[in-house]
């Protein structure tokens, strides 16, 4: 037996329990889904007029576990009392599923060291996410882990993926992913998120190439976060605390896999569906495609209901419940699911849309791509297209709902408005001076909504990633709106509202509003994360190059202080800045990475403290070239190499100044060198600090 | 209560069922046949609700619920409710009256009985294969071409039984694409020593001129006699209509249903599977701008048929109605 200490001992001592365990997080953690997912978990999101868990809980049922544990953080209380009611709580049900509260845990590594605390897994289960619809076959693919893993202890993770190429509608920007993979052992080497590498380029350790003979790279892989693991897993968890998510977690192991020995597999599952409602463009696709029976035999009229409707399967792939009203003269054109009680008004035009159980649906409606859940209202002449309508929502009259709309729990809009593309409706919010909600019913809503509205623009009052949903949003609406191809990145972004007459660059107003948002996040103390979105969106409404953006990131950060009290000077000032730049730290982090970006930001600071507003500065001012840079080193930002060489480089203006007057160069020139004089101190002492590091060694 | 997915192929689908069914009349309470008659009735439902396009779940049901009827009867009277199937129209309307029972009466042993009658049903679901596959040689000519279409575990064995008596035939094989299940009857076949043929889908009627005989499999029989078969039948049966070659059908008794086809869209009458095999899911952009259907089933009108091959003998299809009234009762037709 490989020396693998407590867990391979207790294995075989347990052999007889050949349970199949899984573990589902009926948890994101993260809100993507808000305002909607306030009052819903995300996990009973109803898709095709099913709880999305439930697709999940079938999923793996049919693939043989025996045993779920599924993890509730969020609105914990409404997934076991679906769980309770649901045909998972039978005597006959074929599977035990034992809803585990673990309130407090913010990622899905807290919710998996607590259940390693718990010690519930006993041997190799299944992990996915609680939004995961797949028919794959399990089986097979847990029948090779475990035999991979008799022969090799190491190889603790399988990852399944699905082949999807890109372009292909089941595929959300947000969750693309490339990976390496050694040909001869089916090992995952390399595992990145493109979105969360801010360009278009990937970046490859050279390992990857180096050390493999024959490397498959593949970016044709739908990740639905689905992966079966071994028992060590938890544990693995337990032990690194800063294993966050499943990423993380990947990333750690392939990083540590000379020193741990642990592996990762990959299978790719070409027959079969898989996708994660990750977002409402996951959402929109994910229902369309369990319309179009991909997901078969999760399909609306196959004998997996949970909620006793029976829905009827007609051509068109039009799916009926019972006691649905039909006029006459309705038009119910192709992908049309009606729930239970609904009723459709003469004349009303339907098609790719889902709608819920006990909805009212009037005259001369059109309803095209949309997802309207139970109780809702609309009333005659409406037209909605490609929008999201949550319980209890109601429509008057004349409405039009532009593509991406998102209406949240109980919200009325109308009679005779017309909303915006990718407009979030919410039914309460929050006053300005965050004290109590503000319900709509109190009256004084929005005059937008129309006057029996009783609706408030969304405003993401948590400060949590609201750009991404910004994004996401954005995304939903659009790629439907214009069929374009997702390659284009640019659309992704706040400005795609605005006409696209931007696409040059803009640098001066991308500077002045880039200062704004900074001056902003300091005042409302928005978080690092959210500024680095902030800033990369502008970059994208600007059409700003990175190379340019780690110049004008630093010239801001260096400005700001300066913009907001003119008057600053001497210690005063370099005590603001440098608690400026301490906030901002992680900022520059994001920007300043490789040695291109370094000389950027010396540059950039270089420039800034010369230019023409310091121009009648004393030294006192060019002391804080030093400074600033001494604390950038320290922090890491900068590297020893990079300021040696900033240091003793020409001055760069003078082969690119052709167009500015040589008495300006001249100027430029002594600068360089009084900026060159300032800093010596600190590049003598960087430089004896470095033989004294080299000495020890 | 879990006839999932996991169980494939009607003749696993009946059996489970009536094993299931013994399993549940012998754990429950009741104390009268009606009582029995509803348990069986309402587990019938959800068994049924539970596979739609299963028909052989309801068949058994209600097989079983006619075997309650007469051990009832005969419990009672000490002979059987329906007597003899050959009974006369007059004798039975002299008798129907004094048979009307609300089978509340308590009868000795009943569940012994009922029990007896089930486990001769479940061999006869055992067994109705081998039976089929022993008339093979009367249906079967030296020399022959017969045609079949994708696999069907009674065609498959009726066709090697009459290769175990060294007949020489001929068979051409339609694969039945999407699901492809011909390729694998043609491997079994070849492997059997029989000289066999894989055709596609579309060259059925080319090659139909020269065949003597279609013998195929089917998922039900219709109360009319027409058949609820692997899609592509039809087209087949037209064919051979066309060129006026006998198609024989071989379903084993379980098969046989009181379900008749109104109208093409019938709920619960086709099955529609993932458009996976049709088009690859891989394929990109066209899936959003197009419609896919994968449907399982095909029907063919019963004058198409020309002799049905039961475990019990054959039959033509018009008399598939006698059959009908043979195994189930006229009350249990709709549960």
């Amino acid at each position: 037996m490989a020396p693998k200490g407590k867990s391979g001992g207790a294995n075989s001592d347990l052999k007889q329990e050949d349970i199949l365990q899984a573990v589902v997080f009926a948890d994101s953690f993260v809100s993507t889904f808000a305002p909607v997912s306030d009052d819903i978990p995300r996990a009973l999101f109803p898709v095709a007029n099913s709880a999305l868990l439930d697709y999940a809980l079938e999923f793996l049922c049919s693939g043989g576990v025996q045993e779920i544990f599924v993890v509730c953080c969020h609105l914990a209380g409404q997934v076991r009392e679906h769980l309770k009611n649901s045909r998972w709580n039978d005597k006959s049900s074929p599977c035990n599923v034992v809803p585990v509260v673990t309130e407090g845990c913010l990622s899905m590594g807290d919710a998996l060291r607590d259940i390693d605390a718990k010690s519930l897994i006993r041997s190799d289960f299944v992990l996915i996410y609680g939004d995961v619809v797949s028919n794959i076959k399990l089986q097979p693919i847990i029948d090779e882990h475990k035999n991979r893993r008799e022969k090799d202890k190491s190889a603790i993770m399988t990852m399944v993926f699905r082949e999807v190429p890109p372009g292909h509608a089941t595929r959300c920007p947000q969750d693309d992913i490339v990976l390496a993979v050694d040909n001869e052992t089916q090992n995952v080497i390399h595992y990145q998120r493109i979105a969360d590498s801010d360009t278009k380029h990937l970046q490859f350790p050279v390992e990857v190439i180096m050390e493999h003979k024959d490397v498959q790279i593949r970016y044709d892989l739908l990740d639905a976060n689905i992966s079966i693991c071994s028992p060590q897993v938890p544990q693995l968890f337990t032990d690194n605390f800063d294993y966050e998510t499943r990423d993380s977690f990947v990333k750690g192991i392939l990083i540590n896999e000379e020193i741990m020995g642990n592996t990762i597999k990959m299978c790719v599952v070409k027959d079969a569906y898989a996708a994660r409602v990750s977002s409402l463009q996951m959402y929109d696709a994910v229902s369309q495609d369990i319309l179009n029976r991909w997901t078969y035999p999760f399909v609306p009229d196959g004998c997996h209901r949970h909620n006793k409707d029976n829905f009827s399967y007609g051509r068109h792939n039009i799916y009926l419940s019972k006691n649905v009203t039909l006029a006459r003269d309705c038009m119910l054109v192709e992908n049309v699911m009606l729930g239970r009680e609904s009723a459709v008004g003469s004349k009303t035009t339907i098609s790719h849309s889902v709608i819920g159980k006990n909805c009212k649906i009037g005259n001369n409606v059109v309803i095209k791509g949309s997802y309207l859940w139970n109780d809702v209202t609309v009333e005659d002449n409406c037209v909605i297209e490609t929008s999201l309508l949550c319980n209890n929502v109601t429509v008057y009259s004349g409405v039009k709902l532009s593509p991406g709309c998102v209406l949240s729990s109980k919200v009325c809009v109308g009679p005779s408005i017309e909303l915006k593309s990718g407009t979030v409706v919410v039914h309460s919010q929050e006053d300005d001076f965050g004290e109590g909600t503000m319900d709509a019913t109190d009256g004084g809503c929005d005059a937008m909504f129309g006057s029996k509205g009783k609706a408030f623009l969304y405003k993401d009052t948590s400060g949590d990633d609201s750009d991404v949903e910004e994004v996401t949003r954005q995304v939903w609406g659009i790629t439907i709106e214009t069929e374009s191809s997702s390659d284009e990145d640019s659309e992704c972004s706040e400005g795609s509202e605005s006409p696209p007459d931007s696409l040059q660059p803009d640098v001066p107003v991308y500077y002045t509003e880039m200062l704004d948002t900074v001056q902003r996040s300091k005042d409302e103390n928005i978080s690092c994360e959210n500024l680095i979105l902030e800033i990369n969106s502008l970059k994208h409404a600007y059409n700003i190059s990175i190379k340019e953006l780690t110049g004008l990131v630093v010239k801001v950060l260096l400005d700001q202080p300066f913009s907001e009290n003119p008057s600053l000077s001497g210690a005063q000032a370099l005590k603001v800045l440098t608690d400026s730049l301490k906030r901002h730290l992680m900022v520059l982090k994001n920007y300043i990475k490789n040695e291109e970006s370094q000389r950027q930001c010396l540059e950039a600071i270089e420039a800034r403290l010369q230019s023409h507003d310091f121009a009648s500065a004393s030294s006192a001012h060019l002391q804080l070239v030093t400074k600033v840079i001494h604390f950038l080193y320290e922090a890491d930002v900068l590297l020893e190499q990079t300021i040696l060489k900033w240091y003793r480089q020409v001055p760069s203006n003078r082969n690119r100044g052709n167009n500015s007057d040589d008495e300006d160069l001249e100027d430029r020139d002594n600068k360089h060198a009084e900026v060159r004089k300032q800093v010596a101190p600190l590049i003598k002492w960087l430089e004896e600090a470095d033989e004294e590091s080299s000495e020890e060694d | 209560m879990y006839v999932c997915i996991t169980i494939q192929g009607s003749f696993n689908v009946a059996y489970t069922t009536v094993s299931l069914l013994v399993r549940i009349i012998s754990q429950t309470k009741w104390s009268n046949a009606k009582e029995l008659m509803d348990i069986v009735r309402a587990e019938g439902k959800k068994l049924m609700s539970s596979q739609p396009s299963e028909s052989a779940i309801g068949n058994m049901v209600r097989r079983v619920l006619k075997i309650i009827r007469e051990e009832y009867a005969s419990g009672l009277k000490g002979k059987s409710e329906e007597g003899d199937p050959q009974e006369s129209l007059r004798n039975k309307l002299l008798t129907a009256e004094g048979n009307i029972d609300d089978f509340t009466r308590s009868v000795k042993d009943l569940k012994a009985t009922v029990i007896e009658a089930m486990t001769e049903l479940k061999t006869e679901i055992e067994t109705s294969v081998d039976n089929i596959a022993t008339q093979a040689l009367e249906h079967i000519h030296s020399n022959e071409v017969i045609m079949t279409a994708g696999k069907s575990k009674t065609v498959e064995a009726f066709l090697k039984d009459a290769a175990r008596y060294k007949r020489k035939f001929q068979v051409i094989v339609v694969e039945c694409a999407p699901f492809y299940h011909g390729q694998e009857l043609a491997v079994s076949l070849a492997k059997a020593g029989i000289e066999t043929t894989v055709i596609n889908d579309s060259a059925v009627f080319a090659i139909m001129s020269r065949v003597n005989k279609v013998i195929m499999g089917t998922h039900t029989v219709m109360a009319n006699g027409g058949l609820k078969a692997i899609s592509g039948s039809h087209a087949i049966a037209l064919a051979a209509k066309h060129y006026s070659v006998p198609i024989v059908v071989c379903a084993p008794a379980f098969k046989l249903s009181p379900e008749f086809l109104c109208s093409n869209d019938q709920d619960a009458f086709n099955k529609f599977e993932s458009p996976e095999d049709v088009m690859r899911f891989s394929e990109g952009k066209i899936l959003s701008k197009v419609q896919i259907y994968n449907p399982v089933f095909d029907y063919v009108p019963p004058e198409l048929v020309t002799l049905y091959i039961f475990n019990i003998g054959g039959t033509a299809p018009s008399y598939v109605y006698r059959l009908l009234s043979e195994f189930y009762h006229p009350d249990d037709h709709v549960l």
